[in-house]
């Protein structure tokens, strides 16, 4: 687990955390079962606030990221776990949805973008 | 949640300056920053902890004890660093270790040189020539290695270097990583309780302003800038510490009130330190009116 | 009992490596003094020791007592305990020191190596290596410490109570008093007024001077605990 904490920035601490934790996971640089840092040793390296660290591993493991396993800490979730994969499917469609609205601002056709689309997948 | 520090109403008056039911309490298991003014009253509040500043009326209990009662039992538990260093200075590491190790029935004297040795601090050399940081470390030897359970922080890092003082982060990261302590940590360098501190307390002119997690603070709060003619009269009332010039004006606001902004008013976020400037103006402000109606 | 204790060593600690330096030079002088001279050199011991070992003690305090005492899990009346329980234990080891040393310097007598004609003087000096003169030594190394523990004592009562700022002023107060107190009875018994004032005798055997050594160091013990209660009594109650 890779975290950086960019303090002078306008974006909380908390969810610049969460972002890249859930980024890992997505990408698949963190894997299943793989156990997390304890809440308490997580703001100790990061120097941060333990309530902060408390919200972002609550967060997470709400919207289905990690697991929590009581007397054991946090666990990156399964892929196969539902909520997780409709969160996935969400930010996929967000980020088409944004391709799409760009493409068309752009004054691109609909064959245009999916075009691209099809480019970007097969490098 | 158990509380290891809490204070209800304390009162303390002195001839130029009083303490007015100043309440407030940390959790076991957290960091609090303790901010304000010099002269708002923190050293007094922590003087009060200590019992070393006797308290008109108020409760204060530390680990569940009360501070005048209990106070030598507390302080077996209590660790603090001061500003400045409250040993003697003609005496080495080594020394002092000797002079305090008795008092303590916690104390670990190879826990105490093993910090030394990490703080890379001299044990040869007298106290009294160690630089602010390393004095500021030395202290914070002591208050580990006798396992103190709550540590009271007055103003440790004004005057430090920024290396020193991210040094101390580090030290007290280390340090709450156990759940059953506490830090207090007072002072007016809010940048090292922004990123640190789960709890917020602000003291303005001897009464408590704000109390409550940090988080709570930054999301409460928020400045505005803009043009003064676009900031309806009624939101203007709210506003804290407003501060008009030639092209516009900043202030402070209840995040609460955004709704009533119009666009071409800004906002941005707070921190700890622009929060502290403006309720700064705003009692500056009172004062004046208050003059003024007399 | 215990918490006096730490505070004792407390404080030794913190006079103990000013205090060495300070020692090592008088040793230079009182001990071949009292060896070669005569034994009365011992008794420089006396006067300068209390002022080696307890003035940077009251210096420390106005330093950085305050805080150190906030932060001592001791109740504060053992602090002002254990300061007069370490003067106690200081002036009754110096005593003891002196005696001891006058004693050897009168049994060894070394004196009487010194070459005849080179230091004269020292010779001259013979006498002094007496046994008869051992019990009036005792008994000067007695009073002389017993006047300075009891002098310290009041000081230090005087000072943390009126602070030690105004310790100046409280000396030259007490130096008028006493000065006048001695006048005015020695005027007012030449006028006839007061009884003639009989000194009483010196003990002359060792067996006195150990009584007279007692019962004087046990007084000077009460007066001091006095003292010590009237200051922790009142530095208690205050604010630091």
């Amino acid at each position: 687990m890779k975290i950086i904490v960019k303090t002078k920035s306008e974006q909380p601490i908390y969810e610049q955390i969460e972002e890249q934790i859930k980024a890992q996971i997505l990408e698949g640089s963190m894997v299943e079962d793989e156990q997390l840092p304890s809440i308490r040793q997580l703001a100790r390296d990061l120097k941060i606030s333990v309530i902060t660290t408390t919200r972002v591993y609550n967060d997470l493991a709400d919207e289905g990221f990690i697991i929590s396993v009581a007397g054991k800490g946090y666990f990156v979730a399964s892929r196969k776990n539902e909520l997780l994969r409709e969160r996935m499917l969400c930010e996929m469609e967000e980020g088409l949805e944004k391709a799409v609205e760009n493409g068309r601002n752009a004054g691109l056709s609909d064959e245009e973008i999916i075009a691209a689309l099809r480019s970007i997948m097969e490098e | 949640m158990e509380n290891i520090l809490e204070i209800t109403g304390l009162h303390k008056a002195y001839k130029d300056f009083a303490l007015k039911d100043v309440s407030f309490s940390l959790p076991k298991g957290y960091i609090m920053g303790f901010v304000g003014q010099n002269g708002s009253g923190k050293t007094t509040t922590i003087r009060s902890i200590l019992n070393m500043a006797k308290i008109d009326s108020g409760k204060i209990s530390v680990f569940g004890l009360d501070s005048i009662a209990d106070t030598v039992a507390i302080k077996q538990r209590l660790g603090v660093v001061f500003d400045s260093l409250y040993l003697a200075e003609h005496l080495n590491a080594k020394q002092i270790e000797q002079q305090l190790r008795p008092f303590y029935n916690a104390w670990d004297t190879e826990g105490f040189f093993n910090r030394m040795k990490k703080f890379r601090l001299p044990l040869d050399k007298k106290v009294g020539e160690f630089s602010k940081g390393m004095k500021m470390k030395l202290m914070a030897a002591i208050a580990l290695s006798h396992h103190a359970e709550l540590i009271i922080l007055d103003e440790p890092t004004s005057g430090l270097d920024p290396v020193a003082r991210d040094e101390l982060l580090d030290i007290l990261a280390e340090y709450i990583e156990d759940e059953n302590c506490g830090v207090l940590f007072s002072t007016h360098i809010t940048a090292d309780v922004e990123r640190i501190a789960d709890y917020v307390t602000v003291l303005q002119e001897g009464r408590v302003w704000y109390t409550g997690t940090k988080d709570d603070l930054s999301e409460k709060y928020l400045i505005v800038k803009g043009a003064e003619k676009d900031l309806p009269a009624a939101v203007k009332e709210k506003c804290i510490g407003f501060h008009a010039y030639r092209n516009g004006f900043d202030a402070l606001m209840e995040t609460v009130h955004k709704d009533d902004l119009p666009d071409s008013i800004e906002t941005e976020k707070a921190s700890i330190d622009e929060i502290l400037v403006y309720i700064a103006k705003e009692a500056e402000y009172e004062r004046n009116t208050a003059c003024d109606e007399v | 009992m215990k918490e006096i204790l730490h505070v004792m060593r407390y404080d030794f600690i913190s006079v103990k490596s000013t205090a060495i330096g300070m020692l090592f030079i008088l040793g230079i002088f009182a001990v071949p003094g009292a060896f070669l001279l005569t034994p009365y050199f011992g008794l420089l011991a006396l006067e300068f020791l209390p002022i080696i070992l307890i003035g940077p003690l009251q210096m420390f305090d106005g330093k950085y007592g305050n805080k150190l005492h906030g932060i001592l899990p001791v109740h504060r009346k053992s602090i002002t305990r254990g300061r007069f329980a370490l003067y106690t234990v200081l002036f009754l080891c110096i005593e003891l020191f002196v005696m001891l040393l006058t004693t050897a310097a009168v049994y060894a007598n070394l004196n009487e190596l010194l070459p005849v004609d080179s230091v004269s003087f020292l010779r001259e000096q013979q006498f002094a290596f007496e046994v008869e003169i051992l019990p009036e030594l005792f008994c000067m190394c007695t009073m002389m410490s017993m006047f300075f523990w009891l002098l310290f004592s009041f000081f230090e009562m005087t000072g943390q109570i009126f602070g030690k700022e105004n310790e100046m002023k409280i000396f030259i107060i007490c130096s008028i008093v006493v000065v006048g107190l001695i006048v005015g009875v020695l005027t007012l018994t030449d006028a006839g007024i007061l009884p003639y004032f009989q000194v009483p005798e010196l003990p002359e055997t060792i067996s006195e001077v150990i009584r007279f050594a007692v019962i004087g160091n046990i007084a000077v013990c009460v007066l001091c605990a006095v003292f010590c209660e009237i200051t922790a009594h009142v530095v208690s109650k205050r604010e630091l």
